[in-house]
């Protein structure tokens, strides 16, 4: 095969790359302010926290939590990682919310959005006013 | 009955498979199994590569813990599939666009295959959060494999046929489609 049509194809395939993640990561960063209610349930159910916070235009579901909680994300190697300084294409992996944590291997931390399986993670979930968040502890292998 | 010197080669092949894969693991979805696992199909016979796929899922799984049935079972399917279509609809094509083609599709097909799997695993079977969750792992495996194998299956498939005249030439035409 020509290099010069090699080439043509790598740039077609680089665009297409680019394109995907130009269309599959929007930021979903909040145009105004409002508040929502954050409750986290560890691993046996219970509640380990509801709270409510408010939230600024720029702001996306995972900064305000990063203002109110102490967090732990996913290093490159799935490791825990306080300083949540790791991120995946621009997003993280959240493994704990103060004390409540998961392992990635075992356990993760599922996010419902008014009562709803949410389909997007913390950095690009939809921020809105009055919605409800809850994190729950699941277990891989249940 | 398999030749030892074939059988060596299977093992060398795994391991080749095995040792890259571990090293790239720092980058999502971006590795050469793909590339490599389709060069050695090409090598291959359909027996041996199942042997090979076989024995790396299982190296894999065991190295990386568990060995999760549904993890296993997933890897297993989605990699069969490379030897499967190339007997079959790829018609043992060694044209590099098509086999560059094809490693882009599978790059979705991989991540399709997991979702049933998945789906059992966690109880949660709702498939659009699936496919949207994968898509962008997806799209990097198979540009990924679209561009190793476009740039790279021929001066590796070459390094076989000089080094190895007699395991490649035996039993295919090796420029023919190429």
């Amino acid at each position: 095969m020509k290099i010069t049509l090699r080439i043509a194809y790598t740039f077609l395939a680089l665009a297409f790359i680019v394109g995907l993640f130009y269309i599959l990561y929007d930021d979903n960063e909040a145009t105004g302010q409002g508040s929502i209610e954050i409750t986290v349930y560890d691993q046996s159910g219970t509640v380990a926290s509801s709270e409510s916070h408010l939230f600024y235009e720029g702001d996306t579901l995972f900064k305000v939590m990063d203002r109110h909680y102490d967090l732990t994300c996913a290093d490159a190697q799935y490791n825990p990682e306080n300083s949540c300084d790791t991120t995946f294409s621009g997003r993280h992996i959240l493994l704990g919310i103060n004390d409540v944590e998961s392992d990635w291997t075992n356990t993760f931390l599922y996010l419902e959005v008014n009562g709803a399986m949410a389909t997007r993670g913390v950095d690009e979930v939809e921020l809105e006013d009055n919605f409800d968040y809850a994190f729950y502890v699941r277990n891989v292998n249940d | 009955m398999i030749p030892l010197k074939r059988l060596i080669l299977i093992a060398m092949a795994v391991t080749i498979i095995f040792v890259q894969e571990q090293l790239l693991m720092f980058l999502p979805n971006v590795q050469l199994t793909t590339l490599l696992i389709i060069l050695f199909v090409t090598v291959f016979k359909f027996k041996e590569s199942v042997i090979m796929i076989t024995v790396y899922v299982l190296l894999d799984n065991l190295f990386l813990g568990g060995l999760n049935p549904f993890t296993m079972g997933a890897m297993l399917s989605a990699w069969m599939l490379i030897p499967i279509a190339w007997h079959t609809v790829l018609g043992k094509t060694r044209n590099v666009q098509a086999l560059a083609i094809f490693g882009f599709v599978f790059g979705f097909v991989y991540g399709f295959v997991f979702i049933p799997f998945t789906m059992i695993q966690t109880e949660v079977f709702e498939l659009w959060p699936y496919m949207l969750a994968d898509l962008p792992f997806q799209g990097i495996m198979a540009t990924t494999n679209f561009l190793t194998v476009l740039w790279l299956y021929e001066p590796l498939y070459k390094v076989f046929e000089e080094e190895m005249p007699g395991l490649v030439g035996k039993r295919t035409p090796v420029h023919k489609n190429i």
